[in-house]
């Protein structure tokens, strides 16, 4: 029997060794003299024997000269590609660990260590990846990580496809990652969806509230720590994070680091830096007639706190208001949206191993778990995304009268005044790296639209062009400096903004899109209807529609007749224009001369008014956000006005009005006898 | 009462009626008149100026909706109204005032200020306890801070309500400052309305709707409802101070119809008898034998809460404990000063916010054992604690949640304006008083100068490597990285 080859041999290695599915075909069937029940069997045994390493490989016979059992080739390795992209369970694939485990556990060292699995999770699919993670990787040997492999598959099966198998130490995670193992890449740059119980949800916020209880949480120790931690979780896994950004947005490195990675380590070190100084109360000045009291305020936790993030900073968004939540002591609930999924997994996963797990969590989801997490009680929700969604979070927080922050959008809009020509080409490069440099538009801050006088037009657009080419090149489809649209949704909803034809029209460059790719060209749009929806609702991607009016001032009315914006960016050297601006519109930031510089300074508040939102994050204003101002007065017994008890008379009357005016001379007057009071007595 | 429905306008007042009143009030506001300084500062001399000619007619009002004693009126309302006038008329420049803000190296070259800009149009819903301070206190800082405001005062205490809508229409400017009268349909109508910041002071039910409204309009509220205020009494102190303090904080505020008014007691068992004790002799020596006519307390507002607190204690977990007053007139809805010893924590009494001149006291085996009570509870609006030990008074400040806390008092913290005042979970959200008043209306916008110059290529696409090495530099502030960045000495 010579029917395995070495050549045979060989390419099962590869496709073992490749993570490949497989599917054994033994042909010519037809040619097995005197087949019998024995002889399938027989054949198999041998088909294992040689190529030992396929153990997980089903068999088909076949005969493919008479077509006799092709179709069930196919029927196979459709089931076959079926097991490779399948996904267990978390609660079923530790309940399978657990009973492994239970059944036989890991070797003892000679020094008595004993391997501990905490837990393991389903990392990847194609082939289907399990991260084991423990104490200590190295004491799991090779043949009790064997067995461990052949348990899974006699619980969970996975026929045709190999099954990966990562031990990890628990602590050193972090360390191994900025090593660049390569093996944990693989880990990584796959979505780890971990599927949340949502019924174990009440008795896990019970579980926190508990521990905030404690009181834990409110140690200035425990909050330097978790900044700490959080700081190493930036530091150490920058590469996934950038990975992860790569995946679901196509963020550019460099992007990625100016809007989240470097934005949040210098939030994260402002935190570690201020901590202290925000922590302690804050006297209270008293008047002079309340002798011997002594006011202050002190700032406390509010308790449980539930953030909801968005996808276009999925890290940005996530961590800085969490920054907040915890430097001011509270437990909370993360909840990254789920269109960013890489990012999520790799906050779901990554972050928790450097956080007091008793103190946050994080869960994935969709609509809705965010809708069952909306349900609970918290005390208070931190909420960035969509205004229609930012809707129903404080219609949900009504049942509690839970206080919300809502960090929303809206229509920024820049104003550009004339301006000398060098100054210009500054103001443009800035207004598109707003628009087109900063998650491609996808940014609640971005600029949104252009205001410019109708005789500039011609001249910015013509700039503007050869801006855009400086910037992403002849072609910017191939530009690696372009974020790409998050999702088909959002990319159908971009191209049907575009797609109006009067809207189409007025595009005076880029409009090429490729749906497969998710890819919209930066496109100018000159004067599109003001009743078209680009200029209705928020754009929230490349393009850049420009509005002209004959007189720059005319801008003022232009914004107020619609919803207020989160930001307004206002270019000119005119300071009298800049101080109405100032003082005649509304908006959360107003910012002259340059776009989203705001979003990084942490002396400023970062919030929207109105439509655009409630409430501001950032620096101390975050620390604000999550925690309760309580006034604390603090008297003696030693200093009672007589006059302050019934029962009333005039004489009392107008001693409480002496002490109320701080008018110590009257006060001492009508002491005295020597005042008579206005009242009637 | 009869006489204030009479004199009430016969107007239907629906959507309709509030949607013009809002526009009104926004053309008022959009054509900026506001947002002056000159227009703030009248409008607060104006509302001293009110206080000061119509004390009698306040009184009056308060006597013939609450029986308030005449001093209460004056001190407790005009008094602490036309403070906090003074101090707004005072520091209004100050709050006016941008604050700098320190830029980084990041956005190198800038200049960056916190503007203090008014939300708008702001609706403030008041309560009838104190219906002249809880209306004209939010008011003062919604107009301090530039808005144009419509008020809508308590149904339940009418002539106050109609006395607030005539003063009103007499010394303030009419286009920006409106006042509404009106029940629930009015209420409603007017929550249909987008408003840019509402203030309700009331209760939780109420607050919930107010909420419900806001949502749909994305509107910011400022809640201030109310909350069991628990009073811890430790067994260390001065007794008749403490006890004249309590006194003038239950049934000295508007006879327990007041938000931050001590609700129960929390004391050891050995001391309260003690405790009762000095409560009957002070009572005794305040409002004299008989408190049921007592001049100085307030009489119920109206029926139904006289038939709640009759219920409060007609409950039979109750019944018997009652140790000093309990004596009711249903005609006149005056309730005396009550005091029920050794209540239960599951009797109806504990269950609901009193709001009433009944004091329950709950006996402890160890005064440690109050943190657990009170924080078993909702958050309270003010938590109140007597005591001399210092790691009590320490205890009871890092583990009480509470709006607002007082040591060794009550009720004060109330009249400070340098502290701010409001609740927290069911007590409320946002706060006042003050310079805290101001913040509540104001929006703080931040605003950002830069100039052409100091504009790094960095910032812009293509990215390179360098661009990436570059910023990680700078953004961490280590003028090395960046000298090594520049000079190509680091290489990742």
């Amino acid at each position: 029997m010579a029917c395995i080859t070495e050549q045979d041999f060989k390419i099962a290695e590869r496709i073992e060794k490749e993570g490949k599915g497989c599917l054994i075909v033994v042909n010519k069937w037809d040619t097995i003299p005197n087949k019998n029940q024995q002889s399938a069997v027989y054949y198999e045994q041998d088909v294992r024997e040689k190529l030992r390493i396929l153990q997980w490989a089903p068999i088909v016979y076949a005969t493919a000269i008479s077509g006799h059992s092709v179709d069930r080739v196919i029927v196979a390795a459709s089931e076959v590609e079926k097991e490779r992209s399948r996904r267990l369970s978390t609660a079923t694939l530790n309940q399978v660990v657990q009973e492994a485990l239970a059944f036989k556990s890991p070797p003892r060292t000679r020094g008595g260590k004993r391997g501990r699995i905490y837990y393991c999770t389903q990392a990847a699919i194609r082939p289907p990846t399990f991260v084991f993670f423990v104490n200590e990787a190295n004491l799991f040997p090779e043949t009790y990580r064997r067995y461990m492999e052949k348990q899974l598959r006699k619980d969970a099966g996975f026929p045709g496809t190999p099954i990966r198998l990562l031990w990890r130490n628990r602590r050193k995670m972090g360390k191994m990652d900025g090593a660049g193992d390569s093996g944990l890449c693989i880990f990584f740059h796959n979505i780890v969806m971990t599927r949340y119980d949502v019924k174990t949800l009440g008795s896990d916020l019970e579980d926190m509230r508990d521990y905030f209880r404690s009181g834990k949480t409110k140690d200035w120790e425990w909050r330097n720590a978790q900044l700490k931690g959080l700081l190493s979780f930036l530091k150490q896994n920058e590469a996934q994070i950038f990975q992860a950004l790569k995946d679901d947005l196509g963020k550019p490195q460099v992007e990625a680091y100016r809007d989240e990675i470097g934005t949040l380590v210098k939030s994260v070190r402002f935190a570690v830096k201020g901590l202290k100084g925000w922590m302690s109360s804050n006297g209270a000045k008293m008047p002079k007639v309340a002798l011997l009291t002594s006011g202050e305020v002190v700032p406390e936790p509010l308790g449980l706190v539930l953030i909801i993030s968005s996808w276009n900073f999925p890290f940005g968004v996530s961590l800085e208001p969490l920054i907040g939540a915890i430097a001011a002591g509270n437990t909370m609930v993360l909840k990254p949206s789920e269109l960013a999924p890489a990012c999520a997994s790799v906050l779901a996963n990554v972050l928790p191993t450097y956080l007091d797990k008793k103190a946050v969590r994080i869960i994935q989801g969709g609509p809705e778990v965010g809708e069952k997490l909306l349900q609970q009680k918290w005390d208070k929700i931190f909420f960035t995304g969509s205004v229609r969604v930012g809707k129903l979070v404080m219609a949900a927080a009504v049942e509690h009268l839970t206080p919300v922050a809502l960090e929303l959008g809206g229509k920024c809009p820049a104003v550009l005044d004339s301006l000398a020509p060098w100054p210009m080409k500054v103001a443009i490069n800035r207004i598109l790296v707003s628009k087109f440099g900063t998650c491609g538009g996808q940014a609640c801050i971005a600029v949104d639209y252009v205001l410019v006088e109708k005789r500039l037009a011609s001249s910015l657009v013509e700039l503007m062009k050869v801006l855009v080419k400086d910037m992403f090149g002849e072609k910017p489809r191939e530009s690696n400096s372009l974020t790409r649209i998050i999702s088909k949704q959002h990319f159908s909803r971009l191209k049907s903004l575009l797609n109006d034809p009067e809207v189409k029209a007025s595009v005076v460059h880029g409009g090429s899109m490729d749906e497969e790719h998710l890819y919209i060209e930066p496109t100018i749009i000159v004067d599109p209807p003001l009743n078209s929806q680009i200029m209705t609702e928020e754009v929230f991607g490349p393009l850049l529609p420009i509005i002209t009016l004959e007189k720059i001032e005319d801008s003022i009315n232009f914004i107020n007749a619609r919803p207020k914006p989160l930001a307004l960016y206002a270019f000119t050297k005119n300071q009298s224009f800049s101080k109405r601006i100032l003082s005649e519109t509304s908006s959360g930031s107003v910012v002259f001369n340059d776009a989203n510089i705001q979003y990084c300074a942490d002396t400023l508040p970062f919030g929207g008014v109105g439509e655009s939102g409630m409430g501001s994050y950032h620096g101390k204003y975050s620390f604000d956000t999550f925690s309760h101002y309580k006034a604390i007065l603090r008297r003696s017994y030693l200093t009672d006005f007589w006059y302050r008890f019934p029962p009333w008379n005039y004489r009392k009357l107008l001693l409480f009005e002496a002490t109320y005016h701080f008018d110590y001379i009257t006060l001492l007057l009508v002491i005295l006898g020597l005042k008579r009071s206005r009242y009637r007595c | 009462m009869a006489t204030t429905i009479e004199e009430k306008e016969v107007t239907v007042f629906g959507e309709e009626e509030a949607k013009q009143l809002v526009n009104e009030l926004r053309v008022a506001y959009d054509s900026g008149r506001t947002r002056s300084y000159s227009w703030r500062v009248a409008q607060l001399k104006n509302i001293l100026r009110m206080c000061d000619d119509s004390e009698k007619e306040v009184v009056e009002a308060l006597h013939k909706d609450l029986a308030k004693p005449e001093l209460e009126s004056t001190l407790y309302e005009l008094g602490m109204i036309k403070n906090a006038c003074k101090v707004a008329l005072k520091e209004l420049k100050n709050w006016i005032r941008p604050e700098k803000a320190k830029t980084s190296l990041t956005t190198f070259p800038s200049s960056a200020e916190i503007v203090s800009e008014p939300f708008g149009v702001i609706l403030i819903i008041s309560a009838w306890n104190y219906p002249f301070l809880l209306s004209i206190d939010p008011v003062i800082g919604a107009i301090a801070a530039g808005n144009a405001v419509l008020l809508k005062p308590s149904e339940l205490a009418p002539a106050s309500s109609s006395l607030l809508a005539k003063l009103f229409a007499q010394y303030l400017d009419t286009c920006s400052i409106k006042v509404v009268e009106g029940a629930v349909s009015e209420t409603s109508a007017l929550l249909e309305q987008k408003w840019d910041k509402i203030m309700y002071t009331g209760n939780g039910r109420v607050g919930r709707i107010v909420m419900a409204a806001a949502a749909k309009h994305l509107t910011p509220v400022i809640m201030e409802l109310g909350g069991k205020c628990p009073v811890v009494v430790d067994s260390d102190i001065n007794l008749q101070v403490a006890v004249r303090r309590l006194i003038a904080g239950k049934w000295g505020c508007n006879n327990g119809q007041a938000c931050i008014s001590p609700d129960y007691i929390l004391t050891t068992k050995d001391y309260a008898p003690k405790l009762v004790d000095a409560l009957k002799t002070e009572l005794e020596k305040f409002y004299g034998k008989n408190q049921l006519e007592s001049k100085d307390l307030s009489r119920i507002v109206n029926s139904n809460h006289f038939a709640r607190l009759s219920k409060l204690l007609e409950d039979e977990k109750v019944s018997g404990k009652i140790v000093y007053g309990g004596e009711r007139d249903k005609d006149k809805l005056r309730i005396a000063p009550t005091i029920l010893l050794d209540v239960l924590r599951d009797s109806l009494i504990m269950n609901e916010e009193i709001f009433g001149p009944l004091l329950p006291i709950l006996t402890l085996n160890n005064i440690d054992e109050s943190f657990n009570v009170i924080n078993s509870g909702t958050k309270p609006l003010a938590a109140y604690i007597f005591t001399n030990n210092k790691k009590l008074k320490e205890k009871f400040v890092m583990s009480v949640s509470a709006g607002g806390i007082v040591i060794n008092d009550t009720t004060i913290h109330m009249a400070v304006h340098t502290v701010p005042f409001g609740g927290v979970g069911e007590s409320g959200m946002g706060s006042y008083h003050g310079k805290f008043s101001f913040d509540a209306f104001s929006h703080k916008k931040a605003v950002v100068y830069r100039s052409f110059t100091g504009d790094a290529a960095l910032r812009y696409p293509p990215y390179t490597g360098f661009k990436l090495r570059m910023m990680k530099a700078l953004m961490g502030g280590s003028f090395l990285a960046i000298l090594r960045a520049l000079f190509g000495g680091s290489k990742s």
